[in-house]
Parts: C-alpha cells; sequence; structure tokens
C-alpha cells in the first residue's frame, strides 16, 4: 500500500515539475516574442545610450549660448570693418579719422577675444565629452561588431535617405542649430526604426565634433597669441590682416560656411516598376 | 600467304585507327577545339550580342576571354539601354555558370557590381577596425569609387534606371561617411 501511495507521490511530483516547465517555456517564449532585441536576429546596434544624448544636448546649449554672446560683438565688429574699407583707410592709417576707427575695431576685437576666452573651455569640454563618448560607441558597435558590407546593410535598413546632409555633400550651419537637430534626431530615434540613419548620424556627429574640437585648439591658441600682441602694445590701435582672419575663423566655428556644391541630384518622382530581382542578387 | 597476312594486320589496324579517331572526335563534339576565331561582340543590339558571345564562349578558346566578352557586352547594352537588360545580363550570367565558364561567386560579382545597389567591394570576413590601416582604407575607397562607376555604367547608362543608381550612389556616399568615422574611431 505504501509503495503504491510513493508511486503515486513521484508521478504527481513529475506531472507538476513537466507542467511547470512547459509554463517557463511558454512565458519564455512570450518575453522574447515581446522584446525585438530578443526576437530579432540581428545584432541591435547601440549608438546612443542615454549618456551620448545628453552629451549632444550639452554641446548644442553650450554652443548656443556662445553664439549669443558673440553676435552683437560680431556684428558691430563687422560695421566698423565694412566703414573703415569704406572710408579707404588701408594705406592712410595715420589719417585722424581712420586711427580712429581703427582704435574701436581694436577694442571691440579685444571684446571679442575675451568673450571667447571665456566661453570656448566649456565649450571645448563639452565637444569633447561627446566626441570621446560616439567614438567608444562606434568603435565598439560598427567597428568591432560589423563587418564593411555589414555597413551598407545597417543602412539598408532605412531605404530613405539617411540623413538630410552628409560628410560629402554636407552644407554648414549653425553650430548649435546643428546640435539641436542632431538631439531632435537621436532623441526620437527609440519612436522610429531607424538604425541606417542613427549610423549616419552617428558618424556625422562624431567627425563634426572633431573638427569643432580642433578647430577651437587652433582658436584657442590664437587668441593667447593675439592677447600676447595686444599686451606688448605692437598691434593695439593697427588694423592687422589676422584680425579679420580671426573674425572669419569665429564665424566658420560658429555660423558655419555657405555657398557649398549640391550632390547628386534625388532620383525623378513617380518612375518606379516593378523591380525585376535577379536569382544572382546579394 | 605472309603478304595476304600483312595486308589484314594493316587493314585491322587502320580500323583501330578510324575508330579512335572518331571516338576523339565524338567525344569532343559539345567543346569544340577547333580554333573558331573568338571575335568580341559590336553593334547596338544586345540580344544579337549575348547570342553571339554564347556561341563563341561555348568554344573552349573563348572561355579565357570572358571578362572581354562581359566589358564589351556592357557597351553594347549601353547603346541599347532598357530596363530589361538587367534580366538579359543575369541569364546570360547564369548560362556561364551552368556551362562552368564561370563559378556562382563569379557571377553574383559580375552581376551585383554593374546591376545592383550592394557594393561587393566591401569585404565581408572581418570586422571593420581590421580593413582600417590607412593603406586598406584607401584600397577600400578606391575599389568603391570604381564600383559606383561600375553601377553607373550598368543601372544607369544599359539600364536607365535612375532610381537604383541614385540609391547607390547615395549609399556610397553614407559608407564613406561610416567607413572615415569608424575608422577613424578605431585607429585612436
Amino acid at each position: 500500500m505504501q509503495q503504491v501511495k510513493k508511486t503515486n507521490r513521484d508521478a504527481n511530483r513529475r506531472l507538476h515539475f513537466r507542467g511547470l516547465a512547459i509554463f517557463c517555456l511558454v512565458l519564455l517564449i512570450m518575453v522574447s516574442g515581446q522584446n525585438p532585441a530578443i526576437a530579432k536576429e540581428s545584432p541591435t546596434i547601440r549608438l546612443f545610450p542615454t549618456t551620448v544624448i545628453e552629451n549632444i544636448k550639452q554641446t548644442g546649449q553650450a554652443a548656443k549660448a556662445m553664439e549669443q554672446d558673440l553676435q552683437s560683438v560680431i556684428d558691430q565688429l563687422n560695421q566698423q570693418e565694412e566703414l573703415y574699407i569704406a572710408s579707404k583707410c588701408q594705406g592712410a592709417e595715420a589719417e585722424q579719422g581712420c586711427s580712429e576707427i581703427a582704435g574701436q575695431l581694436s577694442q571691440t576685437y579685444l571684446e571679442m577675444l575675451d568673450l571667447m576666452e571665456t566661453r570656448l573651455p566649456g565649450m571645448e569640454d563639452s565637444v569633447r565629452a561627446t566626441n570621446a563618448s560616439l567614438e567608444k560607441r562606434i568603435r565598439q558597435e560598427l567597428g568591432r561588431k560589423t563587418t564593411p558590407r555589414g555597413l551598407q546593410k545597417v543602412l539598408e535598413r532605412t531605404p530613405q535617405k539617411s540623413i538630410e546632409s552628409t560628410r560629402y555633400k554636407r552644407k554648414s550651419g549653425r553650430l548649435s542649430e546643428k546640435f539641436r537637430q542632431y538631439y531632435k534626431l537621436v532623441a526620437m530615434a527609440p519612436k522610429t526604426n531607424s538604425g541606417g540613419s542613427l549610423a549616419a548620424v552617428a558618424a556625422e556627429i562624431y567627425l563634426d565634433t572633431q573638427e569643432v574640437e580642433e578647430l577651437i585648439a587652433l582658436t584657442r591658441d590664437e587668441i593667447s597669441r593675439a592677447k600676447l600682441m595686444i599686451d606688448l602694445d605692437q598691434a593695439y590701435g593697427i588694423i592687422t590682416p589676422e584680425m579679420f582672419e580671426m573674425v572669419g575663423r569665429v564665424k566658420t566655428i560658429l555660423f558655419g560656411d555657405s555657398g557649398e556644391a549640391e550632390g547628386i541630384p534625388g532620383p525623378p518622382p513617380g518612375s518606379v516598376k516593378a523591380e525585376y530581382r535577379s536569382p544572382l542578387e546579394m | 600467304m605472309i603478304a595476304l597476312r600483312k595486308n589484314t594486320y594493316g587493314q585491322a589496324s587502320l580500323l583501330l585507327f578510324i575508330v579512335v579517331l572518331g571516338h576523339v572526335l565524338l567525344s569532343c563534339s559539345n567543346r569544340q577545339y577547333a580554333a573558331p576565331g573568338c571575335t568580341l561582340p559590336s553593334g547596338v543590339n544586345l540580344a544579337e550580342a549575348i547570342t553571339h558571345s554564347k556561341d563563341d564562349l561555348g568554344h573552349l578558346e573563348c572561355e579565357v576571354l570572358f571578362d572581354s566578352y562581359y566589358d564589351r557586352l556592357i557597351e553594347v547594352a549601353k547603346r541599347d539601354p532598357d530596363m530589361a537588360n538587367k534580366r538579359r545580363f543575369s541569364d546570360f550570367l547564369e548560362w556561364a555558370n551552368e556551362q562552368g565558364i564561370i563559378d556562382k561567386i563569379q557571377a553574383r560579382n559580375y552581376y551585383n557590381r554593374y546591376f545592383n545597389t550592394t557594393f561587393m567591394s566591401l569585404p565581408d570576413d572581418y570586422n571593420v577596425c581590421s580593413s582600417c590601416s590607412e593603406k586598406n582604407q584607401k584600397d577600400l575607397e578606391f575599389q568603391l569609387e570604381e564600383e559606383l562607376g561600375q553601377k553607373e555604367e550598368g543601372l544607369l547608362r544599359a539600364c536607365q534606371d535612375k532610381n537604383a543608381y541614385y540609391l547607390a550612389a547615395d549609399q556610397y556616399n553614407s559608407i564613406m561617411l561610416l567607413l572615415d568615422a569608424t575608422c577613424t574611431a578605431c585607429r585612436n
């Protein structure tokens, strides 16, 4: 009798265990079906974790603050420069009117240098942080996890134009506006399935920040040199070509260049026919 | 008596020779060894040029000239542009593969370089970082540019498939951007 009871208990236990195992299996299938990371066969590329997005946001804000600070000074410099040229002061610096304009110009220039000297370190830190975090992500996700052919597959996931302007046909604009757009693109990323375009955005921001970092370093060197010259009282009151170059460089960093050539024209609309697919296609 | 026996041997030898020669000639009927003179196709009609090429490439002598035949066919197709040319080239390459003139990988390579947006120059064996020495990256960029030229010939000129070509050109730009950024990150 005891033997029969024991056998029944064992059978029940086995049944419970089987039920539990089936339940766990079903649960696992349901969970993996809901989680796209598990359901998808292709590896997920994570280029924009929260820290990177925050860095981009901060860089945009730093650029905007610097632009606002410098905008009025640069406008003033432009007006003084126009006046200097219109008064035909080049070559006639000794004349009283011209030397007054030159003095004003130099003062405004010094003001611009001071402003930049205050703002640039913060901006540089922010750009460097964005660059470093993106560099790590790109190396890890695109450099080590992907083959060169895989890069094209990443792009093919989004058949639409990857990004409005890429490095090889891009137009420069205001730095803060650029970063504002970048931020909008990457912050919206989780809602849209745009892995391909995000890879291009990451590449674009990374190369941009690298370029800006180099420009900032150069500008800081220039500021130190220009201030030293003014301290030595060699350039104060004298308009030098370097001053205009310096202003030009500042404008390039903040407001970008204009008039770059257009890229390849887009396809004509409405000419898409049913596509032939060869068995040899890859 | 001796002469008669000699004559019989001679006839037997001749018969044997004829049988062997006949066998050799029959066994070669599928692959003609006789020099046909491999003349590259010309003209403005792709279908005719493909037929001509198939006839020539059916001879072993011409097989080694497959590359030249293919290039010439592209030239003819550029003078006879049509969306259907993709299918014609695909069929031709499949035929060449079935005949053992080229292998499957070569057939895919020939087709995709000219008639698809996929860039065959991009290797698929190792990760991107391992192709990032300055020399490798430059070589790869050069090959990609060359392939974009082939796609221009195939997709745009031979098939007038502007959509596909512009997509390929757009992808070329994006690939160059990604390669540039990724290799910079790998080297730092």
